[in-house]
């Protein structure tokens, strides 16, 4: 990957909440949201962040873009730090690191037209303007299945498929190297998942933009990424390339997942060996010594309380967090 | 089926009506004791509006129209309000989608759960609690003592919704309608809610009518399986003949689009295109026509019933024979 250029590079980078006095005085509990996190994306590639909810994946999106300060460790997009970066820095580099959402009503302001909403980060950057502008905002809404004319409506003249659309439309307008997907298609209804998944596809082919794909859906994952990390209370248990890491997962609480994401087939998904957890996440306030799996963790023995066991690469390129697997 | 042998909840031609429009239109189908039928469909299909016409809780701007929906000799459609009140939660149960939505936060789980079972029992206050302790051990909640006593707000989405659905069960309903029971879980815990729903229906014979939109939840817990769209059933069947040979375009697109394991990587997914028909755009004839790949001037024109297609396997498509050229299209 070394010879390729990365449009991000995360080193060791630690999110923590809380901690300090509260209104009145008493310190609440430290929540460790991230705690020790490397991670590179290359020019084109599609990583995705696999991981439940309160696992901090949310937390790292957001530090990405510089909307959370770490305690600790870099934050590199195309080269530039956004860790400690002061306001006129931020701006700059967050050109070239966008970031869309699961649920696109939310996202789009319901009294701008969607020509405005696309057009306002092109006008905030000074890119274009009067017919230039226009003529901007019809191509990107070309680019993402939409019609020059629909720059006139509004959101909720569209569905919930065509709004992602329009979206994605206003991220790809200052042309980032980086877009962070957070469960894109999670709110939408199944034909149209498919839509979006095929656009967000062609336009990496076209552009090549990089993903980080942020989804608990492993059907999507698979489809869609060259790469997969799983994260389970704030660290990274498995790291592989897809291939490796569908044929062969190996962290136990990669196996959880994927024997818990239905099949959409009923001979296949029930014949599957079924790897139950018990219990539930941990709170991150308080995490479990060693392996912070280990409470959950049907392999888990003596050791695992006690040691924390790092991400260590086997032999098929997979890099493992585990005593056991 | 055996459901059509020996029934409890029959659906019989229910239609309810909005604005003019029929957003759920002519929907027919039977759940027999101890069995899943999922409802299956895209936001806007009535598969929530069937359900909630079950429990009497359609909101006032939607009317049914014409229909029965009998629990065994009783038609629920015909109940007053206040027969209603005796008949939910002891006959015919409801769990929602979002669980802390559906709970009091002001209120202990404990005392939510023996208010349910009070309701219906006229039994002391301990009593009840005592039950609600049982439920809590039945749906898998340990150290239930100390449970009883928490506030919504300090139990997990995966504990609360444990908590909906022994508010659901404590009065032992013969039928529950389960809405999206685990779209808002996490994938670890919506295992232990589907096993936790397969158990009670092995155990108490309990009918499942499942609303949901995922194919993998259909394929985990389903007997059998009607597919919705705008309104209609597209196709009814078995669960295992409705996934190996889809007799509906609609049926047969929605599985392909869903990404499967052998898929190559990054290829394009099959698609339907455009979008659902809202409901001031629904035509005469058969409502998918829009977007069908098969759709001729007869489907324009003319709405298709549902087709024997053997066994139980029903399907509203004039064009059954050509569903050869849809795998094509998916392919």
């Amino acid at each position: 990957m070394s010879e390729r250029q990365n449009v991000l590079e995360i080193r060791d980078v630690a999110v923590h909440f809380g901690g300090r006095g509260g209104l009145l005085g008493k310190a609440g509990p430290v929540i460790k949201a991230v705690n020790g996190v490397d991670l590179n994306i290359a020019r084109g590639e599609t990583v995705a962040l696999v991981g439940e909810s309160g696992c901090g994946k949310s937390t790292l999106s957001n530090t990405i873009v510089g909307l959370q300060a770490p305690i600790s460790g870099s934050v590199r997009i195309s080269g530039d730090e956004v860790v400690g970066a002061n306001r006129r820095q931020l701006n700059d580099i967050r050109r070239k690191v966008q970031m869309i959402f699961q649920d696109p009503a939310l996202s789009l302001d319901p009294r701008s037209t969607v020509g405005a909403t696309i057009g306002e980060p092109l006008i905030v950057r000074g890119v274009a303007k009067g017919k230039a502008l226009k003529e901007r905002v019809a191509t990107l809404l070309q680019q993402v299945g939409l019609r020059p004319e629909h720059a006139d409506r509004y959101p909720h003249q569209f569905s919930g498929g065509q709004r992602q659309r329009v979206v994605i439309a206003r991220a790809l307008a200052l042309e980032p190297d980086l877009l962070i997907c957070d469960e894109p298609v999670s709110a939408l209804d199944v034909s149209v998942r498919a839509q979006i998944l095929n656009l967000l596809v062609a336009l990496q082919k076209r552009t090549g933009v990089s993903y980080l794909f942020v989804s608990h859906d492993l059907g999507v994952v698979r489809h869609i990424c060259d790469r997969v990390a799983v994260m389970y209370l704030g660290r990274f248990v498995e790291m592989a390339d897809r291939d490796t890491f569908f044929a062969n997962p190996k962290h136990p609480y990669t196996k959880a997942l994927m024997s818990a994401v239905p099949e959409a087939d009923p001979e296949v998904q029930r014949a599957k060996q079924r790897f139950i957890l018990s219990g539930e996440l941990p709170s991150p306030s308080n995490i479990p010594s060693g392996c912070a799996f280990h409470t959950r963790c049907p392999l888990a023995t003596e050791i695992c309380s006690r040691e924390r066991p790092e991400l260590t690469p086997r032999a098929d390129g997979a890099r493992v967090a585990c005593h056991h697997a | 089926m055996d459901a059509a042998a020996n029934p409890l909840l029959t659906v019989d031609r229910l239609t309810i009506d909005i604005g003019g429009a029929n957003v759920v239109d002519d929907i027919s189908f039977t759940v027999a004791p101890g069995k899943v039928m999922a409802l299956v469909g895209e936001s806007g299909c009535g598969k929530s509006l069937t359900s909630y016409a079950m429990l009497g809780l359609l909101p006032p701007a939607a009317r049914r129209t014409a229909g029965r929906i009998m629990l065994e000799n009783t038609d629920l459609a015909a109940l007053s309000e206040r027969q209603f009140r005796k008949a939910r939660g002891k006959d015919i149960s409801i769990i929602f989608q979002e669980p802390s939505a559906s709970l009091d936060p002001l209120t202990t789980v404990g005392s939510q759960i023996a208010e349910a079972y009070r309701a219906h029992h006229g039994v002391s206050k301990a009593e009840a609690y005592e039950k609600a302790r049982q439920m809590l051990v039945d749906v898998g909640i340990p150290d239930p003592t100390r449970r009883l006593d928490q506030y919504p707000f300090e139990l997990s989405g995966g504990m609360c919704q444990r908590i909906m659905i022994s508010i659901a069960l404590i009065c032992g309903p013969r039928v529950l309608v389960a809405d999206e029971p685990t779209t808002a879980l996490d994938v670890t815990i919506q295992a232990q809610i589907l096993d936790l729903m397969k158990k009670l229906v092995a155990d108490r014979g309990t009918a499942i009518v499942l609303i949901t939109h995922d194919m993998g939840v259909v394929a985990d817990i389903a007997d059998d399986v009607a597919v919705m769209y705008a309104g209609r059933i597209a196709e009814i069947a078995p669960v295992h003949d409705l996934f190996r040979q889809p007799k509906h375009p609609y049926t047969a697109l929605l599985l392909a689009s869903v990404p499967k394991l052998d898929d190559a990587p990054k290829a394009d997914l099959a698609t339907i295109e455009g979008t659902v028909p809202t409901p001031n755009e629904f035509g005469v004839g058969c409502r998918f026509t829009e977007r069908c790949p098969l759709a001729t001037g007869k489907c324009r024109t003319e709405q298709p019933p549902l087709f024997d297609c053997g066994g139980s396997h029903r399907s509203a498509c004039w064009h059954i024979d050509r569903m050869a050229e849809i795998r094509e299209v998916a392919a």
